[in-house]
């Protein structure tokens, strides 16, 4: 994993309402600790992490889209690999932001995601 | 000449009436009361008379109820009976006996289904079944009764009570009701003047095709694929198992913007618990109600339609993207507060604010900061 590492991030469908998907999407909840779930994309496709997603860990995913490590490090986001999960996984650390900030970088990040467009849907 | 006899002074109950008004669809649930009366009275003769094997020529005819005046209070129609008194026969009935002892049989059976009891033997299965008209109009928290001024027993119509009676009749299937859907026009049938309603939750229902709404079904038919809904203001009918089977007729039906708040809201109906990633809190199908009804009632429709999405903590964040703002509120239902944050992707500028929902203030907070972030507003 390097600076131009796209993260893979899968988007519930009720994140996406008339084609326009929620900042939410790139924001963790409480429960997620300040940890957002990501794939490494150099270690798998979008289309392989979708079905990881979807059929190994059982959720639903509406397609993935993708930011990288350098975006994400420009708003002081540290990235960093989990395998304990699984071997792709990887963790965008929201820590140490308070509610303002943590907008702010989901709002970003989602601008980012979406220059780039789907980057793969079922 | 006719003879006026006070004879019934119904009280309607809930906001609608306030300021002794009656909308005119309630006047149909009168309507529907006077012939249910007319029905019983006539009962109540033939078994007075055993003897007589028709009713009187004129028996119904020579007597109407009439609605007088609308008492002071809550809306209390005064309703008259209006008796002929050139009958024209040479052994004119006492109507008034028949239509007093209907009254008495109507009163007590509505006062059973209020404590839950039986009204076998009150009334008749075909007089039960006119209570699936009486009362129809009347929305939740509203009520019909019928007794007033006696508080002790106000025989209340309401949604619970007619509901009651109207199935109380073994040979009731079901019961009709007043309802707001919103769905999709699936299939359209014009030979048998007839479409099928996709329901949000994904139910399919159908509904008659009536010549004044063909052009709207057929248009929402064309541009099912599109996404396209509609909203309907219809009678619904109900199996006995409170399951909605089907509409009976459509009164009102209409196109929906594609980000209709009560539709969005509505589809969040259908998350249960653990619905994002096994963690997701399912909101409250009350708690949507409530949204849906402080949108309709304070959001004007000249501000941008947000767009709704639940949260993983069970409530809705509402959002807008307007020229380089990007706005979220992120709404807690349970306290009916929010958290407005918006920022300007050119330029980094942000604001943050928490809000008061359930305060119209809340509500005038958030216009003005949107009618400030629409594209080209800011300079008017």
């Amino acid at each position: 994993m390097n600076s131009s590492t796209t993260l893979i991030r899968q988007i519930h469908p009720s994140f996406v309402q008339d084609g326009r998907i929620t900042s939410q999407a790139f924001r963790p909840t409480p429960k997620d600790e300040d940890m957002l779930s990501t794939y490494d994309g150099d270690q798998i496709d979008a289309k392989s992490a979708w079905k990881h997603y979807t059929e190994s860990l059982g959720h639903v995913s509406d397609g993935a889209l993708g930011v990288s490590v350098s975006e994400c490090e420009a708003l002081d986001l540290k990235v960093t690999s989990d395998p304990e999960s699984f071997p792709e996984h990887v963790l965008i650390d929201f820590s140490g932001h308070g509610r303002k900030q943590i907008e702010k970088r989901a709002k970003k990040l989602k601008l980012h995601a979406e220059t780039r467009d789907w980057l793969f849907q079922p | 000449m006719a003879q006026n006899i006070d004879f019934l002074e119904p009280r309607l109950v809930g906001d609608r009436f306030n300021g002794h008004s009656i909308p005119l669809e309630v006047l149909k649930d009168l309507s529907a009361l006077e012939e249910l009366l007319v029905e019983v009275a006539k009962w109540h003769y033939r078994n007075e008379n055993p003897e007589r094997k028709r009713i009187p020529k004129g028996f119904a005819d020579d007597v109407s109820l009439k609605v007088t005046e609308i008492g002071d209070g809550s809306a209390i129609p005064k309703i008259v009976l209006c008796v002929s008194s050139a009958t024209g026969t040479l052994f004119p009935v006492d109507h008034r006996e028949y239509f007093a002892k209907a009254k008495e049989s109507v009163v007590t059976a509505i006062d059973n289904a209020h404590h839950q009891r039986s009204v076998a033997g009150i009334l008749l299965d075909s007089h039960l079944a006119y209570f699936d008209r009486i009362g129809r109009s009347l929305r939740d928290n509203e009520a019909l009764e019928l007794n007033y001024p006696d508080t002790k027993r106000p025989a209340q119509i309401n949604r619970t009570t007619r509901r009651y009676l109207t199935l109380a009749a073994s040979s009731a299937g079901g019961f009709t009701e007043e309802v707001t859907l919103r769905g999709s026009v699936c299939e359209a049938d014009q030979r048998k003047d007839r479409f099928q309603l996709r329901l949000i939750d994904g139910r399919i229902i159908g509904a008659p095709i009536q010549s004044e709404h063909r052009e709207t079904i057929l248009d929402a038919f064309h541009r099912f694929r599109h996404g396209v809904r509609v909203i309907i203001d219809g009678v619904g009918r109900y199996n006995r198992r409170n399951r909605l089977d089907g509409l009976e007729s459509v009164e009102h039906i209409s196109l929906l913007d594609p980000l209709d708040v009560g539709a969005r809201l509505e589809e969040f109906t259908s998350l249960s618990n653990g619905w994002l990633e096994g963690r997701g809190i399912a909101p409250k199908a009350d708690d949507l109600d409530w949204l849906t009804d402080q949108f309709e009632a304070n959001y004007s429709d000249c501000l941008p339609a947000p767009y709704l999405y639940p949260t993983g903590e069970g409530g809705v964040q509402a959002e807008w993207s307007l020229d380089q703002w990007e706005a979220t509120l992120d709404i807690d239902l349970k306290s009916k507060s929010a958290y407005w944050h918006a920022l300007n992707q050119s330029n980094d500028e942000e604001s943050e604010h928490e809000i008061d929902l359930s305060s119209l203030d809340g509500w005038k907070w958030l216009a003005d900061q949107l009618t400030q972030l629409v594209p080209g507003d800011s300079d008017a």
